[in-house]
């Protein structure tokens, strides 16, 4: 009776245990797809870096996930595709270049294809501290030889027993008699998968009873394949710090960086090795003892006629490589991922996130995201050789298509993969002379002021935060007199600025600020006007993107769409644009930003970048230098760089000296597309005077252009002194003298 | 949503709906000397007084194509996908804008339809068949009940 009721007991809880357990399947979260088309600005060097970076081959190019590069093309087979808004089946595809774009995209009969896409890179996933990972794969999924070897190693006669194999019991029992210990064991699939799933490794004959029975009662429950397909996405297969490694295609892309699918049998036989130890077996730390172990696989398979001689030949020669930790997390990106899991907590809780097997299509770029990684490492290297001040220096970067909202990259810090801090979201520091542009954005749309207005630049007394004087002073110490608005803005002039802000109202710059996507402050501080206010760097970015366009502003965006573990799109985060400004105004303000890059702060950017690329941007540089900054910007590209020190302590840098050369290293990194200058309705171009501010012809020696109300009448100034010099060699001078 | 589909088909069929707009130059002081872009100052930047017109990638054209397609069999989701995927594409050309905005006042979403067409309209070239038609669009939008 007691027995009776002991299985009982058991047969609820292992048959719950199997069917109701849902195992946790962390969302995966996915990088936007590259997508190849005929006219797409893209290298060879480019797309191969991009199969490499998605686990494809160096191979012949007509095999699933290899790649083949040949002068001007490039023949890969893609693998299937799957996405939210449809699917591409595998298809063998070539790719033809010229200099810098693709001029041809045919399958293998030759025929055009109008749209490729490649396989998302998985960049991450959202699962609970200390939590499993795995990738589930359905029975029609598992490759013939990876399951066959598998039986062959692991349980002979797994399709026969009934859960128990009394045969391999009693060889156990008898040779660990023998041998006075224990050194083998007669556990069948459906035992290990028993205990894998109860996880204690309590040795004592109650254990192994209760394990027996609920075997048993496992088999007669449920079907041989599906207690096969459960072990092969069950089994732990290794550690990754907090992640646990569980199933063999996880497994295959974490030793790997490949599918399951696409392993030789070498690399087969190494997973299944692992499954008796994973620890013991390490392929790190006790490769030998791993490699031996395989090699004895590898010849079982060819005995049991798995393999041919040739194959068992071929695979014994192979080493056994397994990819670094690097290669597997080169493709985790856990600041993005933050930022991803932080827009989706929104509408999904935790739970939902960390269990239910969502896939997530984000917007990130993984070429954006790699340089921008690469731009702020390598900046920061250079800059710690400076001294002590620089030992600690952080730093974090976010890259966006503005046009879209979309973020394509995103940096928390010098040590991506570390669990670190995320900067880019959560370090909030003062932006310094990037708010001027807010302040010159709120004179024009006063409609009393315009780029080439004048205002003073002198000394002045105001009434500071904390109540008592306050004198802004300009960081080259003197002061200019009175100064067009573009010079006071391209020189990045604060004593001007804050004559301007006070003039046109604190309030009123408060409230741009807040509608172009900052915080909302009240009350304002005059000390506003420098960027006494604290924002983090994606909120800078959110900021600037208004400048960018015609002052239509879509949100910030890192999903495009959420799919359900059965293919079904749950949510999606459509484009959508909303009005911030007028797009006259913004347009003036441009041309002031495009001016920084010109003859301002941010010139140096401009002589590596080239100068037919129009650019605009800020720097911003925080009191005592304890924050540098650049905020850019080309048609394509925003991106806004901070560098300082975590503990707020000075840097002594600028934001030319800390933050612009990141930003200049990953622009040219990027290719961007330049700025083109048509003003819209309302607003005329023209050229003035970079001193007085009085239109003049645009050879004459300091014209510049800015861009001003239709019906804006300016002093002229007839007699200037033309240019002599060729404009590059003026230029030249400018910049090196 | 018909005539705004009618006018992205006569674009993709790549008839020629506006001639392609002079470059003229950039200056508006009055002087009468011939210059060269050598002969001007290094802070001059082109600021041509009309946008010049320009070819819809042949990609967006498709996606737009396929956007018309999936809208038909009342797949909106998708044909939206497909027209910011058009967007990505071509993101200075106003067509897949204004093809977006007309899907969005298919749905009734008003405001940003009225957005998304005033983005097509500002990448417009003036007086151009884009222009006319997102005009008209708004027009139809700015009418219709809220």
């Amino acid at each position: 009776m007691v027995f009776a009721g002991w299985t009982l007991w058991l047969d609820w809880q292992i048959t719950n245990t199997f069917e109701a357990r849902r195992w946790d399947l962390p969302a995966r979260v996915y990088a936007a797809p590259m997508e190849l088309y005929v006219g797409r600005p893209l290298t060879p060097e480019r797309l191969v870096a991009q199969l490499g970076q998605l686990g494809y081959s160096r191979g012949d190019g007509v095999r699933v996930g290899t790649y083949r590069q040949v002068a001007g093309q490039v023949r890969f087979h893609r693998r299937d595709v799957r996405f939210w808004d449809g699917g591409q089946s595998r298809q063998q595809l070539v790719v033809r270049f010229d200099a810098n774009s693709v001029t041809a995209i045919v399958d293998a009969a030759g025929q055009p294809v109008g749209i490729a896409r490649l396989d998302p890179l998985m960049i991450g996933s959202v699962f609970a501290a200390h939590g499993e990972d795995r990738l589930i794969l359905a029975p029609d999924e598992i490759p013939s030889l990876l399951r066959d070897t598998l039986l062959f190693v692991e349980d002979r006669r797994f399709e026969s027993h009934f859960g128990l194999d009394l045969k391999a019991i009693a060889r156990a029992a008898w040779a660990n008699l023998r041998a006075g210990r224990v050194t083998q064991g007669g556990s069948t699939l459906t035992q290990q998968l028993v205990k894998s799933y109860f996880l204690t490794n309590e040795r004592s004959w109650r254990r192994k009873a209760r394990e027996a029975v609920m075997s048993v009662l496992l088999e007669l429950r449920f079907e041989k394949q599906e207690i096969l397909t459960a072990y092969i996405n069950e089994i732990y297969l290794g550690q990754d710090g907090n992640r646990a490694i569980h199933g063999f295609a996880l497994a295959s892309q974490f030793y790997f960086a490949r599918p399951l699918t696409e392993l030789s049998p070498a690399e087969m036989a190494t997973l299944v090795a692992m499954v008796r130890g994973p620890s013991y077996y390490s392929p790190v730390r006790f490769a030998d003892r791993l490699k031996s172990r395989r090699d004895r696989i590898i010849t079982g398979m060819g005995e049991v006629g798995l393999l041919d001689t040739t194959a068992v030949t071929e695979a014994l020669a192979a080493p056994l490589v397994v990819a670094s930790r690097d290669a597997d997390r080169r493709n985790y990106f856990p600041a993005f991922v933050d930022l991803v899991r932080r827009q989706l907590r929104r509408d999904y809780d935790d739970d939902v996130l960390e269990t239910t097997g969502l896939s997530v299509f984000t917007t990130m770029d993984p070429l954006a995201q790699m340089a921008a990684q690469r731009a702020l490492g390598e900046h920061l290297d250079r800059l710690r050789i400076d001294g002590p001040a620089t030992e600690k220096l952080q730093g974090a970067v976010v890259v966006i298509d503005p046009r879209l909202g979309e973020v394509q990259a995103l940096v928390g810090g010098r040590n991506r993969v570390g669990s670190g801090f995320n900067r880019a979201l959560d370090a909030k520091r003062q932006i310094g002379s990037l708010i001027k542009p807010v302040v010159y954005l709120t004179a024009l749309q006063s409609g009393q002021w315009h780029m080439a207005s004048s205002i003073e630049d002198a000394p002045m007394t105001v009434a500071g935060d904390d109540g008592r004087e306050w004198r802004p002073q300009n960081f080259s110490k003197s002061f200019q007199g009175d100064v067009p608005l573009i010079r006071a803005l391209a020189e990045s002039i604060n004593v001007a600025t804050v004559r301007l802000g006070l003039q046109v109202g604190l309030r009123n710059v408060a409230e741009t600020l807040h509608r172009l996507g900052g915080p909302a402050l009240d009350p304002a501080y005059p000390s506003l006007l420098l960027g006494a206010v604290e924002l983090s760097v994606l909120e800078v970015a959110n900021v600037y993107m208004a400048f960018v366009a015609d002052g239509l502003k879509p949100p910030l965006r890192a999903v495009r769409a959420v799919v359900s573990p059965g293919g079904e799109t749950i949510n999606r985060y459509p484009l959508d644009v909303t009005s911030v400004a007028g797009s006259d105004v913004l347009y003036q303000l441009r041309v002031g930003l495009a001016q920084v890059m010109r003859l301002g702060t941010g010139r140096s950017a401009r002589s590596t970048l080239g100068e037919s690329l129009e650019l605009a941007g800020k720097t911003g540089t925080s009191n005592d230098f304890r924050d540098a900054w650049f905020a850019g910007f080309s048609a394509d590209r925003l991106a806004v760089v901070w560098v300082g020190n975590d503990d707020n302590s000075p840097t002594g840098l600028t934001g030319s000296r800390g933050a612009l050369p990141v930003w200049t290293r990953l622009m040219a990194a990027l290719a961007p597309s330049g700025l083109r200058f048509t003003p819209p309705d309302n607003t005329r171009a023209t050229t003035i005077d970079y001193q007085t501010g009085q239109e003049v012809r645009s050879d004459c020696r300091n014209a510049i252009s800015v861009a001003v109300p239709s019906e804006t009448e300016l002093a002229q100034d007839r007699t200037c002194r033309r240019t002599r010099l060729p404009a590059r060699a003026l230029q030249w001078l400018k910049d090196n003298l | 949503m018909q005539r705004a589909w009618v006018f992205v088909v006569l674009v993709l069929a790549g008839c020629s709906l506006f001639e392609p707009a002079p470059f003229p130059s950039s200056k508006t002081t009055s002087t009468t000397v011939e210059r060269t872009p050598r002969d001007e100052a290094p802070n001059v930047i082109e600021q041509p007084a009309v946008r010049p017109g320009s070819t819809l990638k042949p990609a967006a054209a498709a996606l737009i194509e396929q956007a018309r397609e999936e809208s038909d069999k009342g797949q909106a989701a998708r044909a939206g996908a497909a027209l910011e995927n058009a967007i990505r594409i071509d993101p200075e050309h106003p067509a897949p804008w204004l093809a977006l905005a007309e899907l969005r006042f298919s749905e009734n979403n008003l405001g940003p339809a009225e957005n998304l067409a005033r983005r097509a309209l500002n990448l417009a070239t003036r007086g151009s068949a884009e222009a006319r038609a997102a005009n008209a669009l708004l027009t139809r939008i700015q009418s219709a009940p809220r």
